[in-house]
């Protein structure tokens, strides 16, 4: 029992440093204001894991406010 | 000689009817905009960046001014009469307010990161909240105080949700049952009186309608756009280009489509199909919008001066 949620807090450990990776090496690619306000809000929903309901949850959320930032200044 | 007398007229009338045909479409074709108001400009603090709007009977009109987190009401000559709200979550208060509409005795507010749409009465005073546990991309006040909302989730894909007034998802209406990846199911819509629903997709070329009972009418394409090119964005891949921006219905049943980047007129292009889906026209905006909005009285609202500006226009056909 204890060696499972050991295992499992690694688990979420390495998924947490994982995905830490993957958004700074998304971020840095960015360019528009848009797509920027995206990274930032990405980084900042982190702090919802390992809570996933509410990481994907905040996903939702930065999407649309990504939409709504490239309705209104695309042009 | 017979020949020649009948062949001439023949050939004669075969010159003159494309000419006919043409000037009956050029007819056909001579819509315009009038403008007839403007409110906010860039030497006055009226409107900071104005994203919602909507008209009631009366001509008054109600503005969400994301930046200075407020609800303007404008009466039918452009002179502000009312301001409610500032920053915050609590009661009448927004952080990034966004879209309008309302019922004979109510203005509905949505909000990009509060999960409510908050009510209030048409002096601005606030009366209720309904909580809304996910994001909202669009909405529509129904009769009997129900919501329409269009959302987007990262499990379930292509819904509409109706909520009741205590906040109770009621039922839903399924647009798409493909899986589509991250966005490429985001819709404006709209309703008419009789429930028809109408939408519109963000990064697809498809304008859809559908019966009161959820049955697809039709589908159209207008753009012959194929692909949005996407972008891989803090580990997200979304599609970088919006094919369409909003919808908006005259009182005749037309249908009224915003374009995006993929228009002759990059969001100022406005496509004009009637109830059928066949294009009737294009206007063109003066100035490039996030949204259009057009009231009872078919008069037709945009953006100018990148949200500094709401102009109203009087449509002429």
């Amino acid at each position: 029992m204890k060696s499972f949620r050991k295992q499992s807090r690694k688990t979420a450990f390495l998924f947490g440093v994982l995905t830490i990776l993957l958004v700074i090496n998304g971020f840095s690619q960015e360019i528009g204001d848009c797509e920027q306000a995206l990274g930032r809000c990405m980084l900042a929903n982190i702090r919802q894991l390992p809570n996933f309901v509410q990481f994907y949850n905040g996903v939702a959320y930065c999407a649309i406010g990504y939409v709504f930032c490239l309705k209104y200044l695309d042009k | 000689m017979l020949l020649r007398k009948r062949v001439f007229p023949l050939f004669w009338l075969i010159m003159i009817i494309p000419f006919f045909l043409y000037s009956e479409r050029k007819e056909d074709n001579d819509w315009h905009l009038e403008e007839i108001l403007s409110i906010g400009s860039l030497e006055d603090d009226t409107l900071f960046q104005w994203v919602g709007v909507a008209v009631d009977r009366e001509q008054n009109i109600y503005v969400t001014d994301t930046l200075d987190y407020s609800l303007k009401k404008f009466d039918a000559k452009g002179k502000l009469t009312k301001k409610t709200g500032r920053k915050g979550q609590g009661p009448g208060e927004f952080l990034a307010p966004r879209y309008i509409d309302h019922t004979e005795i109510s203005i509905y507010v949505s909000d990009q990161y509060n999960p409510k749409i908050q009510v209030f009465d048409k002096n601005l005073n606030y009366t209720h909240s309904v909580s809304i546990p996910m994001p909202v991309s669009d909405f529509s006040v129904l009769p009997e105080e129900e919501i329409a909302v269009a959302t987007l989730s990262t499990t379930k894909s292509g819904r509409i949700y109706i909520f009741n007034s205590t906040g109770k998802i009621q039922r839903e209406i399924r647009y798409t049952n493909e899986k589509l990846p991250l966005l490429m199911d985001m819709v404006n819509f709209e309703l008419d009186s009789q429930g028809s629903l109408y939408l519109v997709y963000n990064y697809q070329d498809r304008i859809e309608k559908f019966s009161p009972e959820g049955k697809k009418l039709w589908s159209k394409k207008l753009l012959g756009v194929k692909k949005v090119q996407k972008e891989k964005i803090a580990s997200l891949v979304v599609p970088s280009k919006l094919i369409y921006k909003d919808i908006a219905l005259d009182n005749s049943g037309n249908i009224f489509i915003l374009g995006g980047s993929f228009s002759k007129n990059p969001s100022r292009d406005v496509y004009i199909l009637n109830p059928e889906g066949d294009l009737l026209n294009t206007i063109t905006l003066p100035d490039t919008s996030h949204c259009i909005y057009i009231d009872a009285q078919d008069y037709l609202y945009s953006r100018a001066n990148e949200g500094v500006t709401l102009k109203k226009f009087k449509m002429k056909y």
